[in-house]
Protein backbone atom coordinates (compact mmCIF):
# COMPACT_ATOMS: atom_id res chain seq x y z
CA UNK A 1 0.00 0.00 0.00
CA UNK A 2 2.64 2.19 0.91
CA UNK A 3 4.52 1.28 -1.82
CA UNK A 4 1.71 1.86 -4.37
CA UNK A 5 1.19 5.80 -2.49
CA UNK A 6 4.79 6.53 -3.09
CA UNK A 7 4.51 5.58 -6.58
CA UNK A 8 1.55 7.99 -6.76
CA UNK A 9 3.08 10.69 -5.13
CA UNK A 10 5.91 10.19 -7.57
CA UNK A 11 3.43 10.83 -10.73
CA UNK A 12 2.29 14.02 -8.88
CA UNK A 13 5.50 15.40 -8.54
CA UNK A 14 6.36 14.48 -12.29
CA UNK A 15 3.07 16.44 -13.08
CA UNK A 16 3.48 19.47 -10.61
CA UNK A 17 6.89 19.90 -12.28
CA UNK A 18 5.47 20.47 -15.59
CA UNK A 19 8.16 22.73 -17.36
CA UNK A 20 5.57 25.08 -18.42
CA UNK A 21 4.65 25.50 -14.40
CA UNK A 22 8.40 25.85 -13.86
CA UNK A 23 9.30 28.43 -16.03
CA UNK A 24 5.69 30.09 -15.49
CA UNK A 25 4.92 30.11 -19.47
CA UNK A 26 1.57 29.18 -21.29
CA UNK A 27 0.87 26.05 -23.07
CA UNK A 28 1.36 27.48 -26.09
CA UNK A 29 4.66 29.32 -25.53
CA UNK A 30 6.91 29.31 -28.25
CA UNK A 31 10.28 28.24 -28.55
CA UNK A 32 11.98 31.45 -28.67
CA UNK A 33 9.40 32.51 -26.00
CA UNK A 34 11.00 29.19 -23.53
CA UNK A 35 14.57 29.92 -24.40
CA UNK A 36 14.33 33.97 -23.47
CA UNK A 37 12.55 33.37 -20.25
CA UNK A 38 14.44 30.77 -19.79
CA UNK A 39 17.66 32.67 -19.36
CA UNK A 40 15.59 35.20 -17.97
CA UNK A 41 15.02 33.26 -15.07
CA UNK A 42 18.64 31.67 -15.11
CA UNK A 43 19.82 35.18 -15.03
CA UNK A 44 17.62 36.74 -11.95
CA UNK A 45 18.54 33.62 -9.94
CA UNK A 46 22.30 34.24 -10.73
CA UNK A 47 21.77 38.16 -9.35
CA UNK A 48 19.92 36.75 -6.37
CA UNK A 49 16.47 38.74 -7.26
CA UNK A 50 13.70 38.41 -4.79
CA UNK A 51 10.99 35.72 -6.33
CA UNK A 52 13.38 33.97 -8.99
CA UNK A 53 13.34 30.92 -6.98
CA UNK A 54 9.16 30.45 -6.49
CA UNK A 55 7.21 29.71 -9.03
CA UNK A 56 3.20 29.72 -9.08
CA UNK A 57 1.68 26.63 -10.75
CA UNK A 58 -2.26 25.38 -11.03
CA UNK A 59 -0.53 22.47 -8.92
CA UNK A 60 0.50 25.20 -5.94
CA UNK A 61 3.60 26.82 -5.04
CA UNK A 62 7.27 25.39 -6.73
CA UNK A 63 10.82 25.96 -5.76
CA UNK A 64 12.94 26.39 -8.60
CA UNK A 65 16.70 26.69 -8.95
CA UNK A 66 19.16 26.71 -11.77
CA UNK A 67 19.44 23.07 -12.15
CA UNK A 68 15.13 22.70 -12.93
CA UNK A 69 15.14 25.53 -15.13
CA UNK A 70 18.04 24.05 -17.31
CA UNK A 71 15.89 20.82 -17.05
CA UNK A 72 12.52 22.09 -17.75
CA UNK A 73 14.66 24.14 -21.09
CA UNK A 74 15.79 20.75 -21.88
CA UNK A 75 12.55 18.48 -21.68
CA UNK A 76 10.64 21.20 -23.90
CA UNK A 77 13.27 21.22 -26.52
CA UNK A 78 12.19 17.53 -27.16
CA UNK A 79 9.12 17.60 -29.36
CA UNK A 80 8.06 14.54 -28.30
CA UNK A 81 8.13 15.13 -24.54
CA UNK A 82 6.94 18.97 -25.27
CA UNK A 83 3.58 17.20 -26.88
CA UNK A 84 3.16 15.45 -23.45
CA UNK A 85 3.90 18.40 -21.20
CA UNK A 86 1.84 20.52 -23.34
CA UNK A 87 -1.56 18.59 -23.72
CA UNK A 88 -1.32 18.64 -19.82
CA UNK A 89 -0.65 21.71 -19.35
CA UNK A 90 -3.29 22.98 -22.17
CA UNK A 91 -5.63 20.43 -20.43
CA UNK A 92 -5.39 22.08 -16.99
CA UNK A 93 -5.25 25.67 -17.82
CA UNK A 94 -8.49 25.18 -19.95
CA UNK A 95 -9.54 23.87 -16.93
CA UNK A 96 -9.39 27.17 -15.63
CA UNK A 97 -6.31 26.59 -13.08
CA UNK A 98 -4.77 29.47 -12.32
CA UNK A 99 -1.38 29.76 -10.77
CA UNK A 100 -1.59 29.76 -6.99
CA UNK B 1 12.26 -17.05 62.38
CA UNK B 2 10.59 -13.58 61.41
CA UNK B 3 7.07 -14.37 59.34
CA UNK B 4 7.85 -12.29 57.00
CA UNK B 5 11.28 -13.65 55.83
CA UNK B 6 9.04 -16.73 55.62
CA UNK B 7 6.55 -15.29 53.19
CA UNK B 8 9.56 -14.13 51.21
CA UNK B 9 11.12 -17.23 50.67
CA UNK B 10 7.73 -18.82 50.09
CA UNK B 11 6.83 -16.31 47.55
CA UNK B 12 10.45 -16.48 45.70
CA UNK B 13 10.13 -20.62 45.52
CA UNK B 14 6.26 -20.38 44.11
CA UNK B 15 7.75 -17.98 41.53
CA UNK B 16 10.67 -20.03 40.67
CA UNK B 17 8.50 -23.10 40.58
CA UNK B 18 6.13 -21.36 37.85
CA UNK B 19 9.27 -20.24 35.68
CA UNK B 20 9.15 -23.80 34.40
CA UNK B 21 5.90 -24.70 34.27
CA UNK B 22 4.96 -25.82 30.67
CA UNK B 23 2.02 -24.09 28.47
CA UNK B 24 -1.24 -25.28 29.23
CA UNK B 25 -1.93 -28.63 27.16
CA UNK B 26 1.70 -28.65 26.29
CA UNK B 27 5.04 -31.26 27.49
CA UNK B 28 8.13 -30.16 28.40
CA UNK B 29 11.18 -30.40 26.12
CA UNK B 30 13.48 -32.90 26.23
CA UNK B 31 16.04 -32.49 28.81
CA UNK B 32 16.42 -31.77 32.58
CA UNK B 33 17.14 -27.85 31.64
CA UNK B 34 14.22 -26.70 32.98
CA UNK B 35 14.08 -28.51 36.14
CA UNK B 36 17.82 -27.36 36.40
CA UNK B 37 17.01 -23.49 35.93
CA UNK B 38 14.79 -23.83 38.31
CA UNK B 39 16.73 -25.13 41.11
CA UNK B 40 19.00 -22.31 40.73
CA UNK B 41 16.61 -19.67 40.35
CA UNK B 42 15.18 -21.08 43.94
CA UNK B 43 18.52 -21.16 45.29
CA UNK B 44 19.46 -17.88 43.52
CA UNK B 45 16.47 -16.04 45.08
CA UNK B 46 16.76 -18.03 48.41
CA UNK B 47 20.43 -16.30 48.56
CA UNK B 48 18.77 -12.90 47.23
CA UNK B 49 16.61 -12.79 50.74
CA UNK B 50 19.72 -13.32 52.59
CA UNK B 51 21.57 -10.40 51.05
CA UNK B 52 18.36 -7.94 52.08
CA UNK B 53 18.17 -9.25 55.43
CA UNK B 54 21.75 -8.42 55.77
CA UNK B 55 20.51 -4.75 54.70
CA UNK B 56 17.80 -4.57 56.83
CA UNK B 57 20.26 -5.81 59.85
CA UNK B 58 23.02 -3.25 58.65
CA UNK B 59 20.31 -0.43 59.75
CA UNK B 60 19.26 0.52 55.93
CA UNK B 61 15.96 -0.54 55.45
CA UNK B 62 14.68 1.56 52.69
CA UNK B 63 17.68 0.88 51.04
CA UNK B 64 16.61 -2.81 51.38
CA UNK B 65 13.48 -2.19 49.91
CA UNK B 66 14.47 -0.50 47.33
CA UNK B 67 16.96 -3.76 46.48
CA UNK B 68 13.56 -5.62 47.17
CA UNK B 69 11.86 -4.16 44.82
CA UNK B 70 14.10 -3.99 42.00
CA UNK B 71 15.40 -7.21 42.43
CA UNK B 72 11.71 -9.36 43.10
CA UNK B 73 9.88 -7.34 40.10
CA UNK B 74 13.00 -6.99 37.96
CA UNK B 75 10.75 -7.17 34.50
CA UNK B 76 8.86 -3.99 36.12
CA UNK B 77 12.48 -2.54 36.48
CA UNK B 78 13.45 -2.89 32.83
CA UNK B 79 10.13 -1.36 31.91
CA UNK B 80 9.19 1.20 33.76
CA UNK B 81 12.52 2.63 34.89
CA UNK B 82 15.59 1.73 32.59
CA UNK B 83 13.45 1.74 29.22
CA UNK B 84 12.11 5.32 29.64
CA UNK B 85 15.17 6.33 31.54
CA UNK B 86 17.19 4.62 28.82
CA UNK B 87 19.55 2.68 31.26
CA UNK B 88 20.40 0.55 28.87
CA UNK B 89 23.37 -1.61 30.43
CA UNK B 90 21.24 -1.63 33.49
CA UNK B 91 18.38 -2.62 32.20
CA UNK B 92 20.28 -5.59 30.62
CA UNK B 93 21.58 -7.38 33.46
CA UNK B 94 18.49 -7.08 35.12
CA UNK B 95 16.76 -8.76 32.47
CA UNK B 96 18.87 -11.45 33.15
CA UNK B 97 16.74 -11.94 36.41
CA UNK B 98 13.33 -12.13 35.01
CA UNK B 99 12.00 -15.56 34.53
CA UNK B 100 12.21 -17.44 30.86
CA UNK B 101 13.62 -20.21 28.68
CA UNK B 102 17.30 -19.07 26.72
CA UNK B 103 15.21 -18.17 24.02
CA UNK B 104 12.32 -16.03 25.48
CA UNK B 105 15.18 -14.20 27.18
CA UNK B 106 17.06 -13.60 23.64
CA UNK B 107 13.92 -11.93 22.14
CA UNK B 108 12.78 -9.78 25.62
CA UNK B 109 16.98 -8.53 25.36
CA UNK B 110 16.22 -7.65 21.53
CA UNK B 111 12.90 -5.65 22.50
CA UNK B 112 14.48 -3.84 24.98
CA UNK B 113 17.82 -2.89 22.88
CA UNK B 114 15.51 -2.01 20.12
CA UNK B 115 12.98 0.06 22.24
CA UNK B 116 16.31 2.15 22.99
CA UNK B 117 17.03 3.32 19.41
CA UNK B 118 19.64 -0.14 18.05
CA UNK B 119 20.77 -3.61 19.03
CA UNK B 120 24.04 -4.61 18.73
CA UNK B 121 24.21 -5.01 15.29
CA UNK B 122 23.27 -1.15 14.96
CA UNK B 123 26.86 -0.23 13.73
CA UNK B 124 26.68 -2.84 10.98
CA UNK B 125 26.67 -0.95 7.82
CA UNK B 126 24.60 -3.69 5.96
CA UNK B 127 21.77 -2.66 9.35
CA UNK B 128 18.76 -1.68 7.52
CA UNK B 129 15.54 -3.42 6.44
CA UNK B 130 14.03 -6.48 7.78
CA UNK B 131 13.85 -7.94 4.04
CA UNK B 132 17.79 -8.08 4.00
CA UNK B 133 17.93 -9.63 7.42
CA UNK B 134 19.28 -12.25 5.21
CA UNK B 135 22.42 -11.09 4.27
CA UNK B 136 22.96 -9.03 7.21
CA UNK B 137 23.45 -11.76 10.03
CA UNK B 138 25.55 -14.68 9.68
CA UNK B 139 23.86 -17.74 9.47
CA UNK B 140 24.65 -19.07 13.24
CA UNK B 141 23.16 -15.46 14.69
CA UNK B 142 20.01 -15.93 12.73
CA UNK B 143 19.64 -19.55 13.35
CA UNK B 144 19.32 -18.31 17.52
CA UNK B 145 17.02 -15.60 16.37
CA UNK B 146 13.59 -17.20 17.32
CA UNK B 147 9.89 -16.01 15.37
CA UNK B 148 7.73 -14.72 18.30
CA UNK B 149 6.30 -12.02 19.79
CA UNK B 150 9.22 -10.85 21.44
CA UNK B 151 11.41 -10.81 18.23
CA UNK B 152 8.69 -9.72 15.86
CA UNK B 153 7.84 -6.28 17.98
CA UNK B 154 11.80 -6.10 17.99
CA UNK B 155 11.96 -6.49 14.51
CA UNK B 156 9.08 -4.02 14.19
CA UNK B 157 11.11 -1.03 15.99
CA UNK B 158 14.29 -2.20 13.81
CA UNK B 159 12.28 -1.10 10.53
CA UNK B 160 11.17 1.84 12.22
CA UNK B 161 14.95 3.26 13.98
CA UNK B 162 15.99 2.34 10.31
CA UNK B 163 13.54 3.80 8.33
CA UNK B 164 11.90 1.00 6.79
CA UNK B 165 8.32 2.24 7.41
CA UNK B 166 6.75 -0.36 4.97
CA UNK B 167 8.37 -3.63 6.49
CA UNK B 168 7.04 -2.57 9.72
CA UNK B 169 3.85 -1.96 8.63
CA UNK B 170 3.67 -5.38 7.22
CA UNK B 171 5.29 -6.90 10.41
CA UNK B 172 2.65 -4.97 12.27
CA UNK B 173 -0.78 -6.48 10.21
CA UNK B 174 1.37 -9.95 10.47
CA UNK B 175 0.67 -9.70 14.16
CA UNK B 176 -3.12 -7.98 13.72
CA UNK B 177 -3.97 -11.51 11.39
CA UNK B 178 -2.81 -13.64 14.45
CA UNK B 179 -5.29 -16.27 14.59
CA UNK B 180 -7.21 -15.90 18.10
CA UNK B 181 -5.26 -18.71 19.88
CA UNK B 182 -2.03 -17.88 19.07
CA UNK B 183 -0.17 -17.65 22.37
CA UNK B 184 0.88 -13.83 23.33
CA UNK B 185 3.11 -13.14 26.41
CA UNK B 186 1.52 -10.55 28.38
CA UNK B 187 4.60 -8.51 28.68
CA UNK B 188 4.50 -7.98 24.99
CA UNK B 189 0.66 -6.84 25.22
CA UNK B 190 1.56 -4.42 27.41
CA UNK B 191 4.52 -3.10 26.97
CA UNK B 192 5.73 -4.39 23.17
CA UNK B 193 2.57 -2.90 21.32
CA UNK B 194 2.57 0.29 23.79
CA UNK B 195 6.17 0.75 22.25
CA UNK B 196 5.01 0.01 18.73
CA UNK B 197 2.14 2.72 19.15
CA UNK B 198 5.01 4.52 20.25
CA UNK B 199 7.11 4.71 17.44
CA UNK B 200 4.37 4.98 14.83
CA UNK B 201 3.09 8.22 17.49
CA UNK B 202 6.53 9.97 16.99
CA UNK B 203 6.01 9.65 13.01
CA UNK B 204 2.25 11.15 13.47
CA UNK B 205 0.72 8.58 11.83
CA UNK B 206 -2.51 8.02 13.91
CA UNK B 207 -3.43 5.19 11.93
CA UNK B 208 -1.04 3.07 12.75
CA UNK B 209 -0.85 4.17 16.04
CA UNK B 210 -4.47 3.17 16.22
CA UNK B 211 -4.29 -0.46 14.76
CA UNK B 212 -0.84 -0.86 17.09
CA UNK B 213 -2.50 -0.37 20.32
CA UNK B 214 -5.80 -2.03 19.17
CA UNK B 215 -3.16 -5.27 19.59
CA UNK B 216 -1.73 -4.59 23.17
CA UNK B 217 -3.53 -4.03 26.55
CA UNK B 218 -2.55 -2.16 29.61
CA UNK B 219 -2.38 1.57 30.63
CA UNK B 220 0.26 2.55 27.61
CA UNK B 221 -1.78 1.24 25.16
CA UNK B 222 -5.26 2.39 26.20
CA UNK B 223 -3.78 6.05 26.42
CA UNK B 224 -2.66 5.91 22.64
CA UNK B 225 -6.32 4.35 21.57
CA UNK B 226 -7.94 7.31 22.97
CA UNK B 227 -5.20 9.41 21.67
CA UNK B 228 -5.16 8.31 17.90
CA UNK B 229 -9.37 7.98 17.90
CA UNK B 230 -9.08 11.66 19.35
CA UNK B 231 -7.18 12.94 16.28
CA UNK B 232 -8.44 10.51 13.65
CA UNK B 233 -12.51 10.43 14.24
CA UNK B 234 -12.48 13.64 17.44
CA UNK B 235 -14.85 11.71 19.27
CA UNK B 236 -12.54 10.92 22.46
CA UNK B 237 -14.05 13.49 24.87
CA UNK B 238 -10.78 15.54 26.03
CA UNK B 239 -11.58 14.85 29.65
CA UNK B 240 -11.07 10.88 29.34
CA UNK B 241 -8.34 11.18 27.38
CA UNK B 242 -6.76 13.30 29.80
CA UNK B 243 -7.28 10.79 32.36
CA UNK B 244 -5.86 8.16 30.23
CA UNK B 245 -2.86 10.14 29.96
CA UNK B 246 -2.72 10.93 34.02
CA UNK B 247 -2.98 6.64 34.45
CA UNK B 248 -0.63 5.97 31.74
CA UNK B 249 2.86 4.78 33.25
CA UNK B 250 5.03 7.68 31.10
CA UNK B 251 3.10 10.81 31.63
CA UNK B 252 6.14 13.07 30.71
CA UNK B 253 7.38 11.45 27.46
CA UNK B 254 3.65 10.80 26.10
CA UNK B 255 3.21 14.91 27.21
CA UNK B 256 5.94 15.45 25.00
CA UNK B 257 5.17 13.11 22.52
CA UNK B 258 0.82 14.11 22.27
CA UNK B 259 1.87 17.67 21.79
CA UNK B 260 4.53 16.68 18.78
CA UNK B 261 1.48 14.62 17.45
CA UNK B 262 -0.67 17.23 17.14
CA UNK B 263 1.49 19.76 15.99
CA UNK B 264 2.47 17.68 12.93
CA UNK B 265 -1.54 17.38 12.20
CA UNK B 266 -1.87 20.90 12.25
CA UNK B 267 1.32 21.40 9.67
CA UNK B 268 -0.38 19.43 6.76
CA UNK B 269 -0.85 21.65 3.85
CA UNK B 270 -4.29 22.33 2.46
CA UNK B 271 -5.70 20.20 -0.70
CA UNK B 272 -4.94 21.71 -4.33
CA UNK B 273 -8.23 23.62 -4.89
CA UNK B 274 -8.10 23.01 -8.78
CA UNK B 275 -12.08 23.04 -10.74
CA UNK B 276 -12.88 19.45 -11.22
CA UNK B 277 -14.74 20.17 -14.17
CA UNK B 278 -12.17 18.46 -16.50
CA UNK B 279 -10.23 15.08 -16.59
CA UNK B 280 -7.13 16.88 -16.00
CA UNK B 281 -8.27 18.50 -12.84
CA UNK B 282 -10.04 15.32 -11.62
CA UNK B 283 -7.26 13.19 -12.57
CA UNK B 284 -4.58 15.70 -10.49
CA UNK B 285 -7.03 16.53 -7.61
CA UNK B 286 -7.27 12.18 -7.15
CA UNK B 287 -3.65 11.89 -7.55
CA UNK B 288 -2.65 14.68 -5.45
CA UNK B 289 -5.45 12.48 -2.90
CA UNK B 290 -3.37 9.32 -3.37
CA UNK B 291 0.22 11.39 -2.90
CA UNK B 292 -1.26 12.55 0.64
CA UNK B 293 -2.16 9.36 1.44
CA UNK B 294 -6.12 9.94 1.69
CA UNK B 295 -8.69 7.51 1.42
CA UNK B 296 -10.65 6.86 -2.06
CA UNK B 297 -12.54 3.80 -3.52
CA UNK B 298 -12.48 1.82 -6.69
CA UNK B 299 -15.20 3.77 -8.01
CA UNK B 300 -13.93 7.24 -8.09
CA UNK B 301 -10.64 5.61 -10.05
CA UNK B 302 -13.23 3.88 -12.38
CA UNK B 303 -15.11 7.42 -12.63
CA UNK B 304 -12.27 8.80 -13.68
CA UNK B 305 -11.50 6.34 -16.47
CA UNK B 306 -14.82 6.88 -17.55
CA UNK B 307 -14.66 10.63 -18.08
CA UNK B 308 -11.12 10.39 -20.23
CA UNK B 309 -13.04 8.12 -22.34
CA UNK B 310 -14.05 10.91 -23.98
CA UNK B 311 -10.94 12.78 -24.07
CA UNK B 312 -9.15 10.14 -25.37
CA UNK B 313 -11.27 8.99 -28.65
CA UNK B 314 -10.45 9.19 -31.89
CA UNK B 315 -10.91 12.88 -32.85
CA UNK B 316 -8.95 13.64 -29.62
CA UNK B 317 -6.18 11.65 -30.78
CA UNK B 318 -6.28 13.53 -34.12
CA UNK B 319 -5.66 16.88 -32.66
CA UNK B 320 -2.72 15.78 -30.83
CA UNK B 321 -1.42 14.13 -34.21
CA UNK B 322 -1.52 17.40 -35.60
CA UNK B 323 0.13 19.07 -32.53
CA UNK B 324 2.42 16.58 -33.34
CA UNK B 325 3.12 17.31 -36.47
CA UNK B 326 3.74 21.07 -35.80
CA UNK B 327 6.16 20.51 -33.50
CA UNK B 328 7.94 18.20 -35.54
CA UNK B 329 7.61 15.15 -33.77
CA UNK B 330 9.11 12.28 -36.19
CA UNK B 331 6.80 9.33 -34.66
CA UNK B 332 3.69 11.04 -34.18
CA UNK B 333 1.55 8.08 -33.51
CA UNK B 334 4.13 7.04 -31.06
CA UNK B 335 4.03 10.37 -29.13
CA UNK B 336 0.20 10.50 -28.91
CA UNK B 337 0.95 6.53 -27.88
CA UNK B 338 3.16 7.65 -24.99
CA UNK B 339 0.41 10.47 -23.86
CA UNK B 340 -2.38 7.83 -23.67
CA UNK B 341 0.34 5.63 -21.96
CA UNK B 342 0.77 8.09 -19.46
CA UNK B 343 -2.57 8.32 -18.44
CA UNK B 344 -3.42 4.81 -18.06
CA UNK B 345 0.15 4.56 -15.92
CA UNK B 346 -1.31 7.59 -13.75
CA UNK B 347 -4.80 5.29 -13.14
CA UNK B 348 -3.34 2.22 -12.48
CA UNK B 349 -1.66 3.93 -9.94
CA UNK B 350 -4.00 5.47 -8.54
CA UNK B 351 -6.45 1.99 -8.86
CA UNK B 352 -3.54 0.41 -6.70
CA UNK B 353 -3.89 2.98 -4.17
CA UNK B 354 -7.26 2.80 -3.83
CA UNK B 355 -9.73 0.57 -1.44
CA UNK B 356 -12.76 -1.13 -1.63
CA UNK B 357 -13.37 -3.89 -4.00
CA UNK B 358 -13.90 -3.20 -7.52
CA UNK B 359 -17.24 -2.47 -8.71
CA UNK B 360 -19.14 -5.27 -10.04
CA UNK B 361 -20.43 -5.14 -13.54
CA UNK B 362 -19.50 -4.65 -17.21
CA UNK B 363 -16.73 -2.76 -17.69
CA UNK B 364 -15.39 -1.34 -21.04
CA UNK B 365 -12.61 0.18 -22.28
CA UNK B 366 -10.44 2.19 -19.71
CA UNK B 367 -11.85 0.78 -17.01
CA UNK B 368 -12.03 -2.66 -18.62
CA UNK B 369 -8.56 -2.91 -18.96
CA UNK B 370 -7.26 -1.51 -15.31
CA UNK B 371 -9.53 -4.12 -13.77
CA UNK B 372 -8.04 -6.88 -15.88
CA UNK B 373 -4.86 -5.09 -15.23
CA UNK B 374 -5.13 -5.17 -11.85
CA UNK B 375 -6.63 -9.13 -11.46
CA UNK B 376 -3.45 -10.15 -13.50
CA UNK B 377 -0.92 -8.15 -10.80
CA UNK B 378 -2.83 -9.76 -7.77
CA UNK B 379 -2.70 -13.04 -9.10
CA UNK B 380 0.78 -12.62 -9.99
CA UNK B 381 1.81 -11.56 -6.46
CA UNK B 382 1.09 -14.78 -4.92
CA UNK B 383 2.53 -16.74 -7.65
CA UNK B 384 6.50 -16.20 -6.10
CA UNK B 385 5.27 -18.24 -3.21
CA UNK B 386 2.52 -20.75 -4.68
CA UNK B 387 4.85 -21.42 -7.64
CA UNK B 388 7.85 -23.81 -6.26
CA UNK B 389 4.99 -25.77 -3.95
CA UNK B 390 2.53 -26.53 -6.83
CA UNK B 391 5.82 -27.79 -9.13
CA UNK B 392 6.64 -29.94 -6.01
CA UNK B 393 9.98 -28.53 -6.14
CA UNK B 394 12.35 -28.27 -3.49
CA UNK B 395 12.08 -24.91 -1.58
CA UNK B 396 14.36 -23.31 0.69
CA UNK B 397 13.70 -22.85 3.92
CA UNK B 398 15.20 -19.81 5.84
CA UNK B 399 16.09 -18.72 9.03
CA UNK B 400 12.34 -18.23 11.09
CA UNK B 401 11.78 -14.57 11.52
CA UNK B 402 12.95 -14.44 7.74
CA UNK B 403 10.26 -17.00 7.14
CA UNK B 404 7.63 -15.08 9.54
CA UNK B 405 8.79 -11.84 7.58
CA UNK B 406 8.03 -13.55 3.87
CA UNK B 407 4.55 -15.35 5.48
CA UNK B 408 3.35 -11.91 6.47
CA UNK B 409 4.24 -10.49 2.84
CA UNK B 410 2.10 -13.69 1.24
CA UNK B 411 -0.87 -12.81 3.79
CA UNK B 412 -1.09 -9.57 2.71
CA UNK B 413 -0.73 -10.19 -0.96
CA UNK B 414 -3.81 -12.09 -0.50
CA UNK B 415 -5.67 -9.48 1.57
CA UNK B 416 -4.97 -7.38 -1.12
CA UNK B 417 -6.71 -9.82 -3.83
CA UNK B 418 -9.65 -10.26 -1.21
CA UNK B 419 -10.21 -6.91 -1.11
CA UNK B 420 -9.60 -6.12 -4.85
CA UNK B 421 -11.97 -8.81 -6.14
CA UNK B 422 -13.63 -10.53 -3.35
CA UNK B 423 -13.86 -14.48 -1.34
CA UNK B 424 -14.21 -15.92 -4.66
CA UNK B 425 -10.73 -14.91 -6.04
CA UNK B 426 -9.31 -16.02 -3.04
CA UNK B 427 -11.68 -19.45 -3.05
CA UNK B 428 -9.80 -19.94 -6.81
CA UNK B 429 -6.11 -19.32 -5.46
CA UNK B 430 -6.81 -21.77 -2.65
CA UNK B 431 -7.56 -24.24 -5.29
CA UNK B 432 -5.14 -23.00 -7.65
CA UNK B 433 -2.40 -24.08 -5.35
CA UNK B 434 -2.49 -21.59 -2.23
CA UNK B 435 -3.52 -24.81 -0.53
CA UNK B 436 -0.11 -26.24 -0.85
CA UNK B 437 2.05 -23.50 -0.30
CA UNK B 438 0.08 -22.42 3.14
CA UNK B 439 0.26 -26.19 4.41
CA UNK B 440 3.76 -27.31 3.50
CA UNK B 441 5.52 -23.92 3.97
CA UNK B 442 4.96 -24.24 7.86
CA UNK B 443 5.54 -28.13 8.15
CA UNK B 444 8.84 -27.72 6.46
CA UNK B 445 9.77 -24.44 8.72
CA UNK B 446 8.88 -26.38 12.20
CA UNK B 447 10.63 -29.78 10.67
CA UNK B 448 13.86 -27.71 10.25
CA UNK B 449 13.84 -25.21 12.96
CA UNK B 450 11.78 -27.27 15.99
CA UNK B 451 10.90 -24.93 18.88
CA UNK B 452 12.58 -21.43 17.44
CA UNK B 453 9.68 -21.58 14.42
CA UNK B 454 7.20 -22.84 16.99
CA UNK B 455 5.12 -19.75 17.39
CA UNK B 456 5.16 -18.53 13.90
CA UNK B 457 4.13 -22.10 12.69
CA UNK B 458 1.65 -22.47 15.11
CA UNK B 459 0.00 -19.39 13.51
CA UNK B 460 0.91 -20.27 10.72
CA UNK B 461 -0.76 -23.38 10.90
CA UNK B 462 -4.00 -21.93 12.33
CA UNK B 463 -4.57 -19.77 9.68
CA UNK B 464 -4.42 -22.57 7.20
CA UNK B 465 -6.95 -24.42 8.97
CA UNK B 466 -9.22 -21.39 9.22
CA UNK B 467 -8.63 -20.89 5.56
CA UNK B 468 -9.76 -24.94 4.56
CA UNK B 469 -12.58 -24.63 7.18
CA UNK B 470 -13.43 -21.70 5.05
CA UNK B 471 -13.50 -23.13 1.68
CA UNK B 472 -14.81 -26.59 2.60
CA UNK B 473 -11.51 -28.11 2.75
CA UNK B 474 -12.18 -30.74 5.52
CA UNK B 475 -8.93 -32.55 5.30
CA UNK B 476 -6.88 -29.73 5.89
CA UNK B 477 -8.84 -27.84 8.23
CA UNK B 478 -8.35 -31.38 10.50
CA UNK B 479 -4.78 -32.13 9.96
CA UNK B 480 -3.65 -27.77 10.49
CA UNK B 481 -5.06 -28.53 13.35
CA UNK B 482 -3.48 -31.25 14.63
CA UNK B 483 -0.40 -29.89 13.26
CA UNK B 484 -1.23 -26.43 15.05
CA UNK B 485 -1.76 -28.48 18.14
CA UNK B 486 2.40 -30.09 17.48
CA UNK B 487 3.83 -26.65 17.16
CA UNK B 488 1.78 -25.08 20.60
CA UNK B 489 3.55 -27.96 22.59
CA UNK B 490 6.63 -26.72 21.37
CA UNK B 491 6.54 -22.80 21.86
CA UNK B 492 8.98 -21.84 24.49
CA UNK B 493 7.27 -19.36 27.59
Amino acid sequence: MRAARLECEKRWSLHRANPFFVLGLPADATRSEVEREGAKLLAMLASGIEGAERAETPLGPLTRDAESIRAALAELRDPERRLAYEWWARGLMAAGATPR
Amino acid sequence: MNPAILIWIVIFGLRAMNSGKTPPGGTAPPGQAVEGATVALFFFHLGLVGILLAFVSAGWPQLALYAWLVLAFPSWAVWRVCQPLRLRRLGLALLLLVYGRSQTRAGRRRLFEWSLGGGPETDSPEADLPATMRSRRSPRESRLVPADGWTTCAEVLKAEATGAIEDAERLVSGLLELPARTRMPRTVARIGFGLLAEAALRRGDMESVMRRASLGSGRDCRFYRLLARAQIAGDAPEPLLWIAWALSPRRIRNLRLLRQARSSAAAMAPPTALNSGSPWAAHLQLLERAARGDRYDRHAVLGLAAVWEGHLDAGAEAHLRARALELGVIDAEAACRAVQEQVFADLEALAGQAEGPWPVGEWGGLGGQLLARAEDRLYGELEPWVEPYRQGHKTEVAYPLVEWDRWVSFQAALRRLEEAFGEEAVATAWHGGLRLAAWNWPCRLLALHQERAAWACHAMFEWTAAMAERFGDEEAARVNHENAAVAARQIAT
